[in-house]
C-alpha cells in the first residue's frame, strides 16, 4: 500500500507543478509577445496539456477504485513480507521498533501473558542449562579428587612444571578421548575463511592462510589422487590430530579434532553446515569477500566445539585381553620366581644367623647368590658341624661352599667339653667351669689330680684348675677312717683292700694339696690290738699290722713313697682292737 | 572486513614470488611451490578506507602456464600477470597465459606487471612492444622492481582499488 500512497503524492505534486508555470494566466500585452510565447514554449505548453489530461485520468481511475479491503490485504501481506525478506532486510528493520513497543507495551500491561507464552520454551532450556551446570560441577570435583592425590597427579604436575602448561590443561589432554579443537568455516569458492573458532588453544597459525591453504590441499589431492568428481577429501590424520572436512553447496566445514571422536560427531557436523547453508543462502548470493554476516553462524560453531573425557587407560579393556594374559602370566612368574628367591634368602639367612649364634663357630663373611651361597669362618673341632646343620634348613649343602678354619675357642661350653675330653675324668669326678676356672668335684686318683692339674695349664681358656677338697677335710676323713683285721692275724683281710684304696687315694690328694701349700706331711700309721694276748705280743702284733697296711697303701699308690709314712705298734696303749688308724700331721 | 582472493601469474623465473615477498613477510616456505604447487599468503591492509584481507595464491612458476591447476583459480577475484622486462619469451607467453586464465576465471580486475625494471641496460622489450600491447588490449601495465620494491605497494593496492570497484 505504502509505495501506491507515494505514488499519488508525487502525481499530486506534479499537478500542482503543472499549474504553476500555466502562462495562459500572464496578463497579455502585445500579440508579438503572445507570438513569441507561442514560438518558445508551445512545446512545454503541450506537454503541460498532455499531463494534465493524464493526471485527471488517473484522479478518476483512483477514484473508482474501491478501498482495499482487509480481505485483500491479508491475501497479498505473506506474500509481501516474503518477497521483501528476500531482497533486503528493510522490512525488518522498519517493524523493528513496532515490535519492540509491542513487546514493551505487552509486559507493562500485564507480564503474565509474555512469561505463559515464554514457559514452554525457557522453562526447559533453564532445567537444561541447570542440568548442565550442576552436572559439570561435579565432574570437575569428581575429576579434582580423583585427579589431586593420586601418583599419577603428581607426575602430570610435574609434566604442567615441565611444559609451562597449566595444570588443568594437562589433565584434559591425558585423559581426552576427543576434543574439537578449531572449526574452520571456509568459502569454498573461494577458500577464503568466514569464521573460525577454537577450543581454548593455543593456535599460533594464522586462520585465514590455514583456511586458503586447506582449501589448496583439497583440490591438490582431489586433481592428484581421485578420478571420480563426486569423490572428497574427507579426513587429514596428522599424528593425535584430525582434520574432518565436511562440505555443503558454498561451504568447507573442517574441525581439527584430537584424539578419536566418535563417527556422531561428523553427523553434527553435517547438521550445522547444513543449517548454516540455510541461514545464509542469500549472503551467499551476494558474497564478496565481506564474513561479517556469518557472525551469526558463531553459536552454531561454538556448540560443535565438544569434547569427551574419561580414563583412557580403563577404556576397552577387557580381564582376558592379551595385554591382561601377559601381564598376569609375567605376574605368576615373578611371583613364583620371588617366593623361591625369597625362601631360599630366608632359609640361607636363618642358617646363617644360627652358626653365628653357635658356640665355637665364628661367621666371617657369607654370601647369598643366585645359584650358589658362600660362607666363610672359624670353627671349633668341638662346635657343631655346619655342613650337617644345613639339611636343617633344607638347604643343598653341594650349593654352599664352607671355608671353615680351626681354632681353639674360649667358650666356656667348649673349654669344658675340650677340658672332658682331654681329662676324661672318672665318673667320681665332676667338671665346672666358671670364669676361667676349671673346678674338679669329687674324689679321684692323686695321679689323675696331678695329670689334670699339669694338662689344665695348657688348655685354652683354662686359667686355673681346682678341686673341691681342702686339706682339713681330707685329713679328717683319713684319721676317722678305720682298717679291721682279723684279732691274732696280721693279713690284711680282702675286704679292707677297698678301704685302703679310698685311705690311700685320700692321702696322695692330700699330699698334692700339702706340697701345694708348701706344707709337709707327716702319716703315721698307728696299729692296735685287743687285750687278749701279752704286752709285747700285742705291741708286735699291733706294729706288724701298721706295716702291713703301709706296705699295702705304697704298694697301691707308689707316689706315697715320697710322703713321710711312720708305722707304729700302739698294742693296747691307743686304740683296743684288732684294726689300725691313722693319725696325720701338716707342719709348714 | 573484505577478504579478496587473488592470484599471481607468469613464467617461470620472472619474480612472481620475490613481487609477493616484497608485500608481504611470508609464514609458508617455498617448499610449498614444490609439494602441492601453490603458496599462500596474506596481507591486510587498507585501500580507500577500506579494510582489506588480501589473500595472495602465488602459484609453482611453470613456462607452461597451462598445468596450474583450474581448482586453484577458482573464485579469484583479480590476479596480476608478471613479465620479466629482461626475457622477451615472456612477453610472448603472457598473452596465452592471459587467455587461459580469462577462460577459467571470466573478466576479473587484473594488472601486467614489468618485473625486474631495476635492470634498465638489460631490458628486451621495447617501449613500442608495450605500447602496442596497451593499445592493442588495453592493459594496465605497471613497471615494477621486487629488488627495489619499485611500485610493488602500489600494483597491489591498485589490483584491490579496481576489484573493490568491479564488485
Amino acid at each position: 500500500m505504502q509505495p501506491q500512497a507515494i505514488g499519488i503524492e508525487q502525481v499530486e505534486n506534479l499537478s500542482d507543478v503543472a499549474e504553476t508555470p500555466d502562462i495562459s494566466r500572464l496578463p497579455e500585452n502585445t500579440s508579438e509577445f503572445d507570438e513569441f510565447r507561442r514560438l518558445v514554449l508551445s512545446e512545454e505548453q503541450g506537454k503541460i496539456a498532455e499531463l494534465e489530461t493524464q493526471v485527471k485520468s488517473l484522479q478518476s481511475q483512483l477514484d473508482s477504485i474501491p478501498p482495499a479491503s482487509a480481505q485483500e490485504v491479508s491475501d497479498v501481506l505473506p506474500a509481501a513480507i516474503k518477497q521483501s525478506s528476500k531482497v533486503n532486510n528493510n522490512l525488518s528493520r522498519s517493524t523493528l521498533p513496532v515490535v519492540e513497543e509491542n513487546i514493551r507495551q505487552s509486559v507493562k500491561e500485564n507480564p503474565q501473558i509474555l512469561a505463559e507464552a515464554l514457559f514452554p520454551a525457557i522453562g526447559p532450556a533453564i532445567r537444561k542449562a541447570i542440568a548442565e551446570a550442576l552436572g559439570t560441577m561435579i565432574q570437575s570435583l569428581n575429576q579434582t579428587i580423583e585427579y589431586s592425590f593420586s601418583p599419577q597427579s603428581i607426575k602430570w604436575r610435574l609434566e604442567a612444571f615441565q611444559t609451562g602448561k597449566p595444570f588443568a590443561e594437562v589433565v584434559l589432554l591425558k585423559t581426552l578421548l576427543y576434543r574439537v579443537e578449531q572449526i574452520f568455516l571456509i568459502h569454498r569458492e573461494t577458500g577464503l575463511l568466514l569464521q573460525h573458532v577454537t577450543a581454548n588453544v593455543n593456535n599460533e597459525q594464522d586462520a585465514d592462510m590455514v583456511s586458503a591453504m586447506l582449501t589448496a590441499i583439497q583440490d591438490f589431492v582431489k586433481d592428484s589422487f581421485m578420478n571420480s568428481p563426486e569423490a572428497t577429501l574427507d579426513t587429514l590424520q596428522v599424528g593425535e590430530l584430525a582434520v574432518w572436512i565436511e562440505r555443503s553447496g558454498n561451504l568447507l566445514f573442517a574441525a581439527v579434532i584430537r584424539g578419536n571422536a566418535p563417527l556422531a560427531v561428523r553427523e553434527e557436523f553435517q547438521n550445522a553446515i547444513e543449517q548454516i547453508e540455510t541461514e545464509h543462502e542469500t549472503d551467499f548470493e551476494k558474497f564478496e569477500g565481506d564474513s561479517a554476516p556469518f557472525e551469526r553462524s558463531r553459536p552454531i560453531l561454538e556448540a560443535c566445539l565438544k569434547y569427551q573425557t574419561g580414563d583412557k587407560n580403563n577404556k576397552k579393556k577387557t580381564l582376558f585381553s592379551p595385554f591382561n594374559l601377559i601381564g598376569a602370566a609375567l605376574l605368576l612368574t615373578i611371583c613364583v620366581v620371588g617366593f623361591f628367591l625369597g625362601r631360599d634368602y630366608w632359609r640361607w639367612s636363618n642358617y646363617v644367623s644360627d652358626l653365628k649364634n653357635r658356640v665355637g663357630i665364628v661367621v666371617t663373611d657369607s654370601h647369598h647368590g643366585w645359584f650358589k651361597n658362600s660362607i666363610q669362618g672359624l670353627r671349633d673341632p668341638l662346635a657343631a658341624n655346619p655342613t650337617e646343620i644345613i639339611n636343617d634348613y633344607n638347604l643343598v649343602a653341594d650349593d654352599v661352599q664352607s671355608t671353615w678354619e680351626e681354632y681353639q675357642s674360649s667358650n666356656a661350653e667348649i673349654v669344658l667339653t675340650r677340658a672332658k675330653k682331654i681329662l676324661n675324668p672318672p665318673p667320681t669326678i665332676s667338671l665346672t667351669f666358671e670364669k676361667g676356672i676349671l673346678i674338679a668335684g669329687g674324689t679321684a686318683s692323686a695321679e689323675w689330680f696331678e695329670k689334670a692339674k699339669q694338662i689344665s695349664s695348657v688348655l685354652v681358656g683354662v686359667k686355673e684348675f681346682k678341686t673341691t677338697q681342702n686339706m682339713s677335710d681330707l685329713q679328717s676323713k683319713i684319721e676317722n677312717q678305720t682298717v679291721n683285721f682279723t684279732c691274732n692275724t696280721t693279713e690284711l683281710p680282702e675286704n679292707q683292700t677297698q678301704n685302703i684304696r679310698e685311705i690311700g687315694e685320700n692321702m696322695q690328694m692330700l699330699s698334692i694339696l700339702a706340697k701345694e701349700a708348701k706344707k709337709t706331711l707327716r702319716i703315721e700309721i698307728e696299729g692296735s690290738s685287743d687285750l687278749s694276748g701279752t704286752s709285747d705280743f700285742n705291741s708286735k702284733i699291733s706294729r706288724m699290722r701298721a706295716e702291713k697296711v703301709a706296705d699295702a697303701l705304697i704298694a697301691t699308690f707308689p707316689s706315697l713313697k715320697n710322703t713321710k709314712i711312720k708305722a707304729v705298734g700302739l698294742g693296747t696303749t691307743g686304740n683296743i682292737g684288732c684294726k689300725v688308724k691313722f693319725k696325720l700331721n701338716l707342719e709348714q | 572486513m573484505i577478504q579478496k582472493k587473488i592470484c599471481m601469474f607468469g613464467a617461470s623465473g620472472v619474480g612472481k614470488t620475490s613481487l609477493v615477498q616484497r608485500f608481504v613477510q611470508s609464514i609458508y616456505s617455498g617448499k610449498y611451490h614444490v609439494t602441492i604447487g601453490v603458496k599462500i599468503d596474506k596481507k591486510e591492509f587498507s585501500v580507500a578506507n577500506q579494510d582489506v584481507n588480501l589473500m595472495l595464491w602465488d602459484f609453482q612458476g611453470e613456462d607452461n602456464q597451462h598445468k596450474v591447476r583450474s581448482s586453484f583459480l577458482r573464485g579469484a577475484s583479480g590476479y596480476l600477470l608478471v613479465i620479466d622486462y629482461t626475457r622477451h619469451e615472456t612477453f610472448v607467453t603472457a598473452f596465452s597465459i592471459q587467455k587461459m586464465i580469462e577462460t577459467e576465471l571470466g573478466k576479473v580486475p587484473f594488472l601486467i606487471l614489468l618485473n625486474k625494471s631495476d635492470l634498465v641496460d638489460d631490458f628486451s622489450i621495447s617501449d613500442d612492444e608495450i605500447d602496442e600491447m596497451k593499445a592493442k588490449y588495453g592493459w594496465e601495465v605497471l613497471k615494477t622492481s621486487a629488488l627495489t620494491g619499485e611500485r610493488v605497494e602500489e600494483a597491489f593496492t591498485e589490483l584491490t582499488r579496481q576489484m573493490l570497484r568491479h564488485a
